[in-house]
């Protein structure tokens, strides 16, 4: 009797230890992080030595959040950079400025990169890093327009003011930014 | 019988959970970064389809039955959870490492062609894994068997199986008056979703166990290898490939190789209960239950 008492006991904690853990590790893998790039090209040229172009994209018509769009809780910005693609005269220099906005207009980031060779950004990109309050209201706005259920668009603003080369001027590059999504199977 | 529903529903949930969330996490990746990132897992199957082979070197030379479940927690060592991706474009740096598919969070690289980015962990650092098995002996050999019939993982028409089974053999009844029982055992085993994975496993152990009463003490010494077959479509996220929309069909072999165990049951009428660990590749601590006689 006082051996069938013990193996009951041991059963029960067996049981026990099963079931506490097996929900928590089932917890942990139902969420599931997506990492969602996206590329915002920037085109311009002429002979002004100011340069300026903006352009709005939307985190809700890439494809891979399209795929998880309907399971998706979370949305957070894990990095950006900026890149050159392709750029004239060669000795160009130039004072650069970032600037990304939410749907009405508030500015959320700010990048300036003085002085700078836009030759210098073609294999490798200038990774932005934000500060506390630029990650903080960027991702406030993400999760904001998330669950408001409408589009989660942004504009980014690009300006080049030419410092050093000859006219006519012309510059093409990319803003790239990585999305992160959690979504729940 | 409630808890053996309960393990079978476990595996289900578990299995299915993680069958989604593989496919969804490995069309992500070309087969080259596959190799690291799904590693850990493919030995983490090995590990726990290898356990739990035995409780005991005594093998009835009449006539022997067992029937229960077994459980086990494997623990994943830091150096599993990340790895350095191998499968990125020319003019990236892998300067980071990137989750395996039990880390946490997918590196991103900027480079000439944008963001290359790489998918996510299950972020689990103790993985769960349970089975019924059953054993006939008879004549100082035993048979066992590991089984779970097909499952239906939903709508994707993928199904999930499990196959296994185990040969042991009395040494010890071939040495008079040896005061522990010695026993060698081969083990296959086979866990299959279909359409997305085969895992084949293989081990050949030799064990003891000595017997104080109620309680025994038992442990050997397992070689194992682990093998799993991965099938998928490459998509690729970052559209800096050539290859996407590829079917890519790929074979990774686990860290697998040799185990030290040791464990202890304890009997009380018809039921055992056992428990042991192992020490490997990555370590498992298994307990199990059975009816037996």
């Amino acid at each position: 009797m006082k051996n069938n008492k013990f193996l009951l006991n041991v059963v029960s904690l067996f049981a026990f230890m099963i079931f506490t853990t097996s929900c928590d590790v089932l917890d942990t893998i139902k969420t599931f992080p997506v990492n969602i790039p996206i590329t915002v090209n920037f085109s311009t040229s002429g002979s002004n030595s100011s340069m300026l172009q903006s352009s709005t994209f939307c985190v809700n018509n890439n494809d891979t959040y399209q795929e998880y769009k309907n399971d998706i809780n979370e949305l957070s910005y894990v990095e950006a950079a900026i890149r050159t693609i392709s750029y004239s005269p060669s000795d160009v220099r130039g004072d650069i400025v970032l600037r990304v906005y939410d749907a009405v207009g508030n500015e959320l980031f700010k990048e300036v990169l003085e002085n700078v060779s836009p030759g210098d950004y073609v294999s490798e990109p200038y990774v932005i890093v934000l500060n506390t309050d630029e990650f903080n209201a960027l991702n406030s706005y993400l999760q904001q327009a998330l669950e408001s259920g409408g589009e989660i668009c942004l504009t980014a603003e690009f300006s080049m003011n030419i410092t050093q080369g000859s006219a006519p001027y012309s510059f093409e590059g990319a803003l790239d930014i990585v999305f992160e999504a959690k979504t729940t199977l | 019988m409630r808890k053996t529903a309960f393990i079978t529903l476990f595996i289900l949930l578990f299995s299915l959970r993680v069958s989604a969330q593989l496919e969804d996490r490995f069309s992500y990746l070309l087969e080259s970064d596959l190799a690291e990132y799904a590693k850990p897992a493919v030995t983490s199957l090995g590990v726990g389809l290898n356990s739990a082979g035995y409780h005991d070197a005594y093998v009835s030379k009449l006539f022997g039955f067992s029937i229960g479940v077994r459980a086990m927690f494997i623990f994943i060592p830091d150096d599993q959870l990340t790895f350095k991706p191998v499968g990125l474009p020319e003019g990236y740096s892998a300067d980071k490492e990137t989750a395996t598919i039990w880390g946490d969070k997918g590196a991103v690289y900027p480079g000439p062609l944008g963001y290359v980015t790489y998918p996510g962990g299950l972020n689990v650092t103790t993985v769960p894994l349970a089975y019924p098995q059953a054993s006939v002996s008879l004549l100082g050999t035993e048979i066992m068997i590991r089984y779970l019939p097909e499952i239906d993982l939903g709508d994707s028409g993928e199904s999930l199986s499990l196959f296994g089974f185990g040969i042991k053999h009395s040494i010890s009844q071939y040495i008079p008056l040896l005061p522990v029982n010695i026993a060698v055992q081969f083990l296959y085993n086979n866990l299959s979703v279909t359409n997305v994975m085969e895992s084949k496993n293989i081990a050949f152990n030799v064990h003891a166990s000595k017997s104080f009463g109620l309680f025994s003490l038992y442990g050997g010494l397992q070689y194992e290898t682990s093998t799993t077959e991965f099938t998928y479509v490459f998509e690729d996220p970052n559209n800096v490939s050539t290859l996407d929309g590829t079917e890519i069909s790929s074979t990774i072999d686990g860290d697998n190789n040799v185990r030290l165990t040791v464990g202890a049951a304890f009997t009380a009428a018809f039921f055992v209960i056992n428990a042991d660990y192992s020490i490997g590749s990555q370590s498992v601590v298994t307990t199990g239950i059975s009816f037996e006689f």
